[in-house]
């Protein structure tokens, strides 16, 4: 079954009143448990693919399908309501909300699905202690190492239980063996959980554990491999 | 937790959010102790205007305080008193007759109201006997009178001198008499002062040939507050022909003037609103454009934009809320010192002598002071976070999240 399906979506960004051409009609579907990863280089609309599948970004023209629900004209509310509970982001920079401690952040996007405390409270400590960073969990982002944190946001990112986990660039910052750890534990979570990955990323370690590999180049894919 | 992060999310910026507080605080500081400061000089005028003369209630033959005239008496008061005594919150009662007359001294005259008065029973309604600062207070013998300071300079007179009172009988033929000046009393209000002079009521009857008749009871209640609910009983015992009035209607200037001032300090409040309104949105606009980023990662996590609204707000009432109750709770602990011993205002005893208020002035909270600082101030402190909200909630997630 397909989580998510994109028809013929166009993005086109308006730069100082240049047309910006980011995606240029792609087609593609996301099935469940798949590890998949968007390559190119930069600027060849893997970032903007993956915010407009992820319900960040809307397309200029073209159909962008969630758990066969369509984007199209739904409201910011719903919209909000589809990455709360379908979707789970990881990014490059970590984004945690520095406020909070890590078991606040990974509780944060249950507060907003309104899970009763203790048991938001259990599931986060779950999810922490899955990925080995029971230890951080009153540590506030600051206090954390980049590897740790990108961990925290993975565990946000899958808290809620989403369709799908969409990781833009999550290894960018991290270096060689902190991303090799992040990617093991993705790509355990994937294998024995079962949770859908979708990854944008020109890093080579990443896209070597792609089980499909979708390049693109210039607003299109250009190649789509399986593994 | 969206009360947790609003409240971390104050002290990001701690010297920012401690700037706005202390300016929410001192706002409400000067807000409240004016307030207070304000009530309380009210009050003491109407305390003063009760204690000097007007007492909780009054009764008066039908037309008397329209138009007093000797024709207009209460033909019989010691019943009339009676009846009143007999109800369970008239704590103290006490006959007068009184009339507009002339004053005069060998040197000088002046046009006074002459209040004839049973002297011991009205020494447990007003203040007179208390407001002595020459003589003594009536003692019951016969020709003597009470005049003001005041009024003694004016007539170029002293304790122990004599004075010639005149007012019209009810014949219309002048009637007079001398007295003995007694002693000078002073009071809070000097326009009072320069008016009133006190006889024995019996020297002022024989003086107009009234006979037993007086022209007002005046009387005290147990609790004050509940005059107008108390009036309805008296009228109950009164008969025909007899009128009676409270405090309420007898000073309606007065009242007025504190109903007057109930309304008008809500323009204070907004103009102390107003200025924080002002700060609340230069400083929740500074927050929102510091964190666009994070609030981008906020929507992109699915928070929702009406969360995100409220957050902010949330933000903003808690600043507004503590600087209140830190605002209110200096203003309470710098209103202890003048509690008791009231703020000395004596360089301006002249103008507050003429308001009928004593040069020192005693702080009086309400609760609606504290309810309306603790309501208005937090609410203008959201109020002020509308705009910078509103930014926030216009902001498209991609966007906000490029943004650094």
């Amino acid at each position: 079954m397909d989580i998510i399906r994109a028809v013929d979506v166009y993005k086109i960004y308006d730069d100082n009143g240049i047309p910006v051409h980011a995606l240029n009609g792609v087609s593609m579907s996301i099935s469940q448990h798949e590890f998949t990863v968007l390559a190119g280089a930069s600027g060849s609309g893997k970032t903007t693919l993956l915010n407009t599948i992820g319900a960040l970004d809307a397309p200029t023209r073209g159909e962008v399908f969630l758990d066969d629900k369509s984007l199209a004209n739904m409201s910011a509310a719903k919209l909000a309501d589809m990455r709360l509970h379908k979707i789970g982001f990881v990014f490059q920079a970590y984004n945690l909300i520095p406020v909070l401690n890590a078991l606040e952040n990974v509780s944060f996007p249950l507060v907003l699905q309104g899970m009763p405390d203790k048991e938001r409270r259990e599931r986060s400590l779950a999810m922490l202690e899955e990925l080995g960073i029971a230890d951080l969990a009153h540590k506030r982002p600051g206090e954390m190492s980049g590897g740790q944190q990108q961990r925290v946001a993975v565990a946000r990112a899958i808290a809620g239980n989403p369709s799908v986990v969409l990781a833009d660039e999550p290894t960018a910052n991290l270096d060689s063996v902190t991303g090799k750890r992040l990617l093991d534990l993705m790509q355990d979570l994937n294998e024995k959980r079962g949770i859908t990955f979708v990854f944008a990323s020109h890093d080579q370690q990443v896209i070597e554990r792609a089980r499909r590999l979708l390049t693109m180049r210039d607003g299109n894919i250009i190649e789509d491999i399986s593994r | 937790m969206l009360l947790t992060l609003a409240w971390r999310n104050l002290w990001r910026n701690p010297r920012r959010t401690l700037i706005i507080l202390v300016s929410v605080a001192v706002g409400v500081l000067a807000l409240v102790l004016s307030d207070a400061f304000s009530i309380g000089m009210m009050h003491q005028m109407l305390d003063n205007r009760i204690g000097a003369h007007v007492g909780h209630l009054q009764i008066h033959a039908d037309g008397f305080r329209d138009n007093p005239s000797l024709d207009s008496l209460i033909d019989e008061p010691d019943v009339l008193q009676r009846r009143l005594d007999s109800l369970p919150f008239v704590v103290a009662g006490s006959q007068r007759l009184l009339f507009f007359g002339l004053l005069s001294s060998p040197r000088a005259s002046a046009g006074v109201n002459l209040v004839g008065i049973e002297a011991e029973s009205e020494r447990r309604i007003t203040t007179i006997a208390r407001s002595m600062v020459e003589g003594r207070y009536l003692d019951g013998e016969e020709g003597e009178i009470l005049i003001s300071a005041e009024l003694a300079e004016k007539l170029e007179v002293g304790v122990g001198d004599k004075v010639v009172a005149m007012a019209s009988k009810s014949s219309g033929e002048m009637g007079s008499s001398a007295f003995r000046i007694g002693g000078l009393f002073r009071t809070f209000d000097s326009q009072f002062d320069k008016t009133h002079v006190y006889l024995n009521i019996g020297d002022f009857r024989t003086m107009l040939e009234t006979g037993p008749r007086s022209a007002q009871i005046v009387a005290l209640v147990d609790n004050p507050d509940s005059v107008a609910a108390y009036m309805p009983r008296v009228r109950e015992v009164m008969p025909a022909g007899v009128e009676a009035a409270s405090y309420r209607d007898l000073l309606p200037l007065l009242i007025l003037q504190m109903e007057s001032y109930a309304e008008l300090i809500w323009i204070f409040y907004l103009i102390v609103g107003l200025a924080m309104f002002f700060g609340i949105v230069n400083t929740m606009l500074m927050a929102v454009f510091e964190r666009v980023h994070e609030i981008g990662v906020f929507m992109a996590v699915g928070m929702k934009r009406g969360q995100i609204f409220r957050m902010i707000l949330a933000e903003a009432f808690t600043m507004g809320l503590i600087g209140t109750a830190v605002g209110a709770g200096i203003a309470w602990l710098a209103h202890l010192p003048f509690d008791q011993q009231g703020l000395d205002l004596a360089i301006f005893s002249d103008a507050l002598h003429s308001m009928g208020v004593g040069s020192r002035i005693y702080p009086r909270f309400s609760a609606a002071t504290f309810l309306n600082s603790f309501v208005m101030v937090p609410l203008f402190a959201a109020l002020g976070a509308v705009y910078p909200a509103v930014k926030a909630v216009r902001l498209q997630p991609v966007e906000a999240m490029r943004y650094v």
